[in-house]
């Protein structure tokens, strides 16, 4: 089929771009922590410094691909269970269910337990508050009312607020060591990683991965709707539920490792179809997850270039909403 | 959500009188209201869903952009510190006579803009100059929503929950609900605002989140009681 070929070989030179570019963004992030840090402040840049650099650069590196791969393809595959093109899992609002949770443990167990300090018994409580909160909100709202996604997303936005001002509540009546030690556990963002759990992510982020990979035929099915997917044998209800429970996890890893990324996978799940003009998920998904990692190191090496000036989640944000604007009024809808 | 964004960009003019940054913050929340009314008109297939969307990624654009202006300007805690609602914020009341006029003409306007409410045809046949009317709501918001928000910040859920809980004992008309409205949610405000300054006595919560707090409780009911029924 010449229409067969044309996408392979149209994704074969995206590849190959992604993955270029990929490696220079890698090298322009090195740069940027390393030489260019150094020629601005005057200082010799030996061996031993940039040694002690790249112990923090690397594990930095790797939180950051970690995570906005998981974004990715943790998105791509929300977009096909919900049947929506512009709305992914982070817009439920996972950092304040990580907030609450954090500040609730110390609350409770106060912050020398091990419950909080240790931080792998830390990341199975928090990751199953938000798989239990988010498999809770779903299975109510989408099996009760087929694909109400406004209840759903009104739901997530006014949890995730009462959550949020109800930590606050909670942290401004404990003491102020406590306090303290939940603000700085909370703070994660790119440039503040939680760089003790990522042992620990990275096997669980694989696990997702591949399970989503191996399975890239079931969403090309799903995607054509409840429907037809069901007529084609696909166990629809066990499919999502088995999604949602695998977005949660993947989530929950994303969230405490780094933070909040509204718009990432927003930006590059769109921004892959829009280059493969394909429903093949596996196209896609290797796509978006090279976009959303390239957008996050470029972007956080382009911050660092600027000393700071802008934090990374702001560029996202400023280019991810222009071009869902943009979107938007282009084709009058989106599908 | 949109508008209380906005506002956040006229934080580079603190220091200027109350009535300069109100009228600063009015410019702005009516230009971006205007615009958010205008992209969602134009929109060809209207889905509910894209409303609120379109919303949070118009309030998430705005937010970014007023990130990058607070950190260029290194104001970014003074940022975080106006987006807490406090009534010990008011210095001076000229922010709030600013409100007098627009509140009277909303009182005067409410039964045009009930009629407005069940669509542009039947507004045109009840007589009603749909544009006009239309425009001026919008000014009325922004004019509102602007000096309270200088005056105070933001008091989140409270337009969502007061008329919700009005339209279950009155219906839509508006005319009859308004003034109960104002006292309702007045006394909101202030119970909420009582609860914050009780809970670490001598010192105080900020009214917002005590509002959020009680008000989404209560909004997260409403939302599943609707739920149940359909």
């Amino acid at each position: 089929m010449p229409r067969e070929e044309k996408l392979q070989k149209r994704s074969l030179f995206v590849f190959v771009l992604l993955a270029v570019l990929l490696t220079l963004s890698v090298f322009l992030y090195i740069y940027s922590r390393t030489y260019a840090k150094a020629h601005r402040l005057n200082l010799e840049m030996d061996r031993a410094a940039f040694d002690s650099i790249m112990a923090r650069t690397v594990p930095a590196l790797i939180g950051m691909a970690v995570a906005a791969v998981l974004t990715a393809v943790v998105s791509l595959s929300f977009q096909t269970v919900t049947g929506s093109r512009i709305l992914t899992p982070s817009m439920f609002g996972f950092d304040s269910v990580y907030v609450g949770t954090q500040t609730i443990l110390v609350f409770m167990f106060g912050s020398v337990s091990r419950a909080f300090v240790d931080p792998y018994i830390n990341y199975v409580i928090t990751a199953g508050t938000i798989i239990a909160v988010s498999m809770m909100m779903y299975g109510f709202i989408l099996r009760k009312n087929k694909n109400n996604l406004v209840f759903l997303l009104m739901f997530g936005l006014i949890l995730s607020g009462i959550v949020r001002s109800g930590s606050a509540y909670l942290q401004v009546i404990m003491d102020a060591g406590d306090y303290n030690r939940v603000k700085a556990a909370t703070s994660v963002t790119v440039n503040n990683m939680n760089t003790r759990i990522i042992f620990m992510a990275l096997p669980l982020m694989l696990a997702v991965i591949v399970a989503m990979l191996i399975r890239h035929k079931t969403y090309d099915v799903m995607a054509l709707g409840e429907n037809s997917a069901k007529s084609l044998g696909i166990h629809y209800e066990k499919e999502i539920r088995l999604n949602l429970f695998l977005i949660s996890l993947g989530m929950s890893v994303t969230t405490a490792l780094i933070g909040s990324l509204t718009f990432l996978g927003l930006l590059a799940v769109n921004i892959a179809r829009e280059l493969f003009r394909t429903h093949r998920h596996i196209y896609l998904f290797i796509g978006s997850a090279g976009l959303s990692a390239l957008a996050l190191i470029a972007g956080q090496a382009l911050s660092e270039l600027l000393q700071g000036a802008v934090p990374v989640t702001v560029i996202i944000d400023l280019v991810g909403c222009s071009y869902m604007f943009y979107l938007i009024l282009k084709e009058g809808r989106v599908k | 959500m949109t508008t209380k964004r906005v506002m956040n960009l006229r934080k580079i003019l603190d220091g200027t009188s109350g009535l300069v940054q109100t009228l600063f913050a009015f410019v702005f929340a009516f230009l971006s209201t205007v615009l958010f009314t205008s992209v969602i008109n134009r929109l060809k297939l209207r889905e509910v869903v894209y409303i609120p969307l379109i919303g949070m990624m118009y309030g998430g654009l705005i937010s970014a952009l007023s990130t990058a202006i607070a950190y260029k300007f290194d104001v970014m805690q003074m940022m975080s510190a106006i987006g807490m609602g406090s009534f010990a914020r008011i210095g001076n009341f000229s922010t709030i006579y600013i409100v007098i006029i627009p509140l009277i003409l909303a009182v005067l306007y409410s039964t045009k803009f009930s009629i407005i409410g069940m669509g542009e045809d039947f507004s045109k046949n009840l007589g009603v100059n749909y544009n006009r009317v239309v425009f001026l709501g919008l000014v009325i918001v922004a004019l509102i929503s602007a000096s309270s928000y200088v005056a105070v910040g933001p008091l989140p859920f409270i337009g969502l929950i007061i008329p919700n809980m009005a339209t279950n004992f009155y219906g839509d008309n508006l005319k009859k609900s308004i003034t109960d409205l104002m006292l309702f949610g007045s006394v909101f405000v202030l119970f909420c605002d009582i609860i914050g300054r009780l809970v670490i006595y001598p010192y105080e919560i900020s009214v917002s989140l005590t509002i959020s707090v009680v008000g989404g409780i209560i909004f997260m009911i409403y939302l599943i009681r609707g739920l149940r029924r359909a």
